[in-house]
């Protein structure tokens, strides 16, 4: 079972994580596990995709987002890492040390949206995106 | 779990939050675009700073610094930004990533005066053989000497025989194959199957200038370019095609001192002009081709160009220039 806090469609559920799948989902609030990290463009950019579930913990997607560490990128590091609870409580001086390894199996609510592009072959298409890391 | 390449730990600075200086701007929404263009980036740019956590008060304020608006400009920014934020409450957006560029006028009259004033193809090769040393035999450069010249054993990157390839293999990989038509520029972070994508790009190295002044498109259609060149080879009768023009705009380019690193004839409507980005100057130069004919796909870091490779079986795409 896995705590999540205030999400504005449910507080506790459990998780199947089931294989990832790469399905259109509606906008709205779902709750995000992260299932791999890694590091792209010489480290200064930390590339994470998470499995994301509805509140009976079924897999209903998975999805990318990046997160850069220079200043201009800190506000939504800082989002996620709250929503995620992985914020410690009395940070040292305002630091604290981030080790994005850790972040693995961890859970962010997340506000989905749904946006159109174009896809490569020139068509219109849609794909889900991480709009905003809501409070846990 | 295997630990990526690069992925280590970092120090964040919490109290860090509100204090954006215009460096980190710039980083965050890319240079800002030139004056008369930046209105139509407005939304592009809200979208940027919202995914980064700022409400629509915040990102009013820092487009208005962005973009170096006096006051009377606000109440339009406030306009464009609560439309923007409107259409992210109800969960449905258009090019969300604000990867849309406003559309580009292109300037006939500007090239037609560049093509008087350097003349085309004819001027070109004598410019590459006379001021710049090319001899002749630089059209038999093979795939491999060019790509060794440009790039170093370590280096990943991505060539294809089709369009679509995304495969991504370190540089003497592709050594044994010949019939490659197409590579990107810019070397990779990582490889492994389907890894053509823009965020493993290592950095911008290098940008391609494309062009797409032709008489006629993929389906035998005229193009906006059609009016203009059948009227200068009406007017003095010689056999006027789109690389005339083309190559007017890089003697132009020369001109002006652009970073050119090769030349590459597609063997069929165009020339490819690799430029280096050492300078960092990409946005600078890249922009201002946009109205004389630079196809806009080369913004994207991860777009294929031509590669050298004059004994494909096909279509033979051949080196005029090296630097």
């Amino acid at each position: 079972m896995l705590n999540i806090g205030k999400s504005k469609r449910s507080t506790t559920f459990t998780l199947d994580l089931t294989d990832a799948l790469d399905e259109l989902i509606d906008p709205g609030t779902y709750a995000a596990i992260v299932s791999a990290v890694e590091a792209i463009r010489d480290d200064t950019k930390i590339l994470v995709t998470f499995h994301v579930a509805d509140e009976t913990g079924e897999i209903l997607t998975t999805i990318n987002d990046s997160f850069s560490k220079t200043p201009s990128g800190s506000r939504k590091l800082k989002h996620f890492l709250a929503s995620a609870q992985l914020l410690p409580a009395d940070p040292k001086d305002n630091k604290i040390v981030i080790d994005p390894n850790a972040w693995v199996g961890a859970t962010a609510v997340v506000n989905i949206i749904v946006t159109d592009y174009t896809n490569r072959a020139g068509e219109p298409a849609q794909k889900n995106e991480i709009l905003s890391y809501e409070k846990a | 779990m295997k630990k990526p390449k690069g992925l280590s730990s970092f120090t964040l600075d919490l109290s860090s939050d509100d204090l954006l200086t215009s460096d980190d701007l710039t980083e965050l929404l890319g240079e800002c675009p030139p004056e008369g263009h930046r209105h139509a980036h407005i939304p592009v740019k809200a979208r940027m700073l919202a995914r980064a956590h700022y409400d629509d008060d915040e990102t009013v304020d820092l487009l208005m610094e962005y973009f170096d608006y006096d006051e009377s400009r606000r109440p339009e920014v406030e306009r464009d930004v609560a439309k923007v934020f409107s259409d992210l409450d109800s969960g449905y957006v258009e090019n969300f990533s604000g990867s849309k560029q406003p559309p580009v006028v292109i300037d006939f009259d500007r090239v037609e005066q560049l093509y008087r004033t350097y003349g085309g193809l004819y001027e070109l090769g004598d410019y590459l053989n006379n001021a710049c040393g090319m001899p002749d035999d630089i059209m038999q450069l093979s795939t491999k000497d060019y790509l060794c010249h440009l790039y170093q054993p370590d280096d990943l990157l991505c060539l294809s025989s089709s369009p679509y390839g995304t495969y991504v293999a370190k540089r003497d990989y592709w050594f044994q194959f010949h019939d490659l038509c197409f590579l990107v520029p810019n070397p990779f972070c990582w490889y492994r199957p389907r890894s053509r994508e823009k965020d493993n790009i290592e950095r911008r190295r290098f940008y391609n200038l494309e062009f797409d002044i032709t008489e006629l498109n993929e389906k035998d259609e005229p193009t906006v370019w059609a009016p203009l060149i059948q009227r200068l080879r009406l007017s003095d009768y010689t056999r006027h095609t789109g690389k005339n023009l083309q190559a007017a705009v890089i003697l132009y380019l020369f001109d002006q001192g652009y970073p050119i690193r090769s030349i590459t004839d597609s063997g069929n409507k165009s020339l490819h002009v690799l430029c280096s980005n050492s300078d960092l100057s990409f946005e600078r130069l890249f922009t201002p081709t946009l109205s004389i004919g630079v196809d806009p796909h080369g913004r994207c870091e991860s777009q294929f160009m031509r590669v050298v490779n004059p004994t494909h079986p096909e279509r033979p795409q051949r080196c005029i220039y090296l630097s």
